[in-house]
């Protein structure tokens, strides 16, 4: 596929530290971009707290509290303490692919590297507060399975299985969004023949738009159920 | 009625990432065995047996998920 050079570029500044390139790689400017309207928006929407908000802290107030539930609902009344973590990785992945949705933008979700980093980072942290929440050996002692004499065959099982979550993450979000923003690529490229304009405006955009909202719902979703399942995992065994 | 659409897309979310997860398990469990293999020289043994795991830790995921989020 031929280079589609975006409208925001950052010149490479990290020249002298062996990044090679006359320019920042695309999926890591759109990446930046991607913060700095989360920090500018939340800079705006915290900048004065008022009891009754201004319209941007009532936005943010709603996004704020979807989350809280779905955090609540999922992992129960402790699951407050995950907001930042899974408030951050979901806003940075919706507003990375709605970025699609503008020309001349591409979304840094259709990049393995920045999906494949936000899975490792959701891989990591959940077995972190797997083992901040039981201690280690009680966390790993649940890789063993409930049988001891099944232990050696079920900790490399285990193993693998926890190993695929971050891969799976990774590669749906990627491939959801990559696969999209290459069909809107080429529909533009035949932009020429009069119809694909009414296929890009009547059904891509739209579907994009679902695209966009799905898969950063899907992401949040499983991330939360992967904490869930490692924070309370002796719940289960009660009932 | 609106808990219910809730739950359904819950539901829908989650059942969505089955076939994905199911690939990557194998996948991983044969990379692990190829990795391995290279490392210890017993090609290709230790792939088969990982190959065997992956497929293990794959329908184990699957019924897992299918608690979780099926009925």
């Amino acid at each position: 596929m031929e280079h589609h050079p975006t409208v925001f570029q950052i010149p490479n500044f990290l020249g002298a530290i062996g990044i090679p390139g006359a320019w920042i790689p695309e999926h890591i400017a759109m990446a930046w971009l991607v913060m700095a309207i989360l920090i500018v928006v939340s800079y705006l929407a915290t900048r004065q707290l008022q009891a009754v908000p201004g319209p941007i802290q009532n936005f943010m107030e709603v996004v704020i509290e979807t989350f809280m539930d779905l955090l609540t609902q999922m992992i129960g009344h402790n699951g407050k303490r995950y907001l930042p973590l899974i408030g951050t990785a979901g806003l940075f992945i919706l507003v990375g692919n709605l970025l699609g949705m503008f020309p001349g933008l591409k979304p840094p979700t259709a990049n393995l590297n920045t999906t494949a980093a936000l899975a490792i980072i959701i891989f990591l942290s959940y077995n972190y507060f797997g083992i901040r929440e039981q201690g280690v050996v009680a966390y790993l002692r649940h890789f063993c399975g409930p049988i001891l004499w099944l232990a050696p065959i079920m900790f490399p099982i285990e193993l693998i299985g926890h190993l695929a979550r971050p891969i799976s993450l990774s590669i749906r979000l990627f491939g959801n969004i990559f696969g999209e923003e290459s069909v809107i690529i080429i529909l533009l490229s035949l932009i020429w023949l009069g119809i694909p304009y009414v296929i890009y405006l009547g059904i891509m955009m739209p579907l994009s738009l679902f695209t966009s909202f799905v898969q950063a719902f899907i992401f949040v979703m499983l991330s939360m159920v992967y904490i869930a399942g490692a924070v309370h995992v002796e719940h289960e065994e009660h009932h | 009625m609106k808990d219910n659409q809730a739950r359904l897309w819950r539901q829908l979310a989650g059942l969505s990432s089955l076939g994905i997860t199911f690939a990557a398990s194998i996948a991983i469990g044969a990379a692990i065995g190829i990795a391995l293999d290279r490392w210890l020289g017993t090609s290709p043994w230790l792939m088969i047996l990982f190959f065997i795991f992956g497929v293990a830790a794959g329908f184990m995921n699957l019924m897992k998920d299918l608690k979780h989020w099926g009925g």
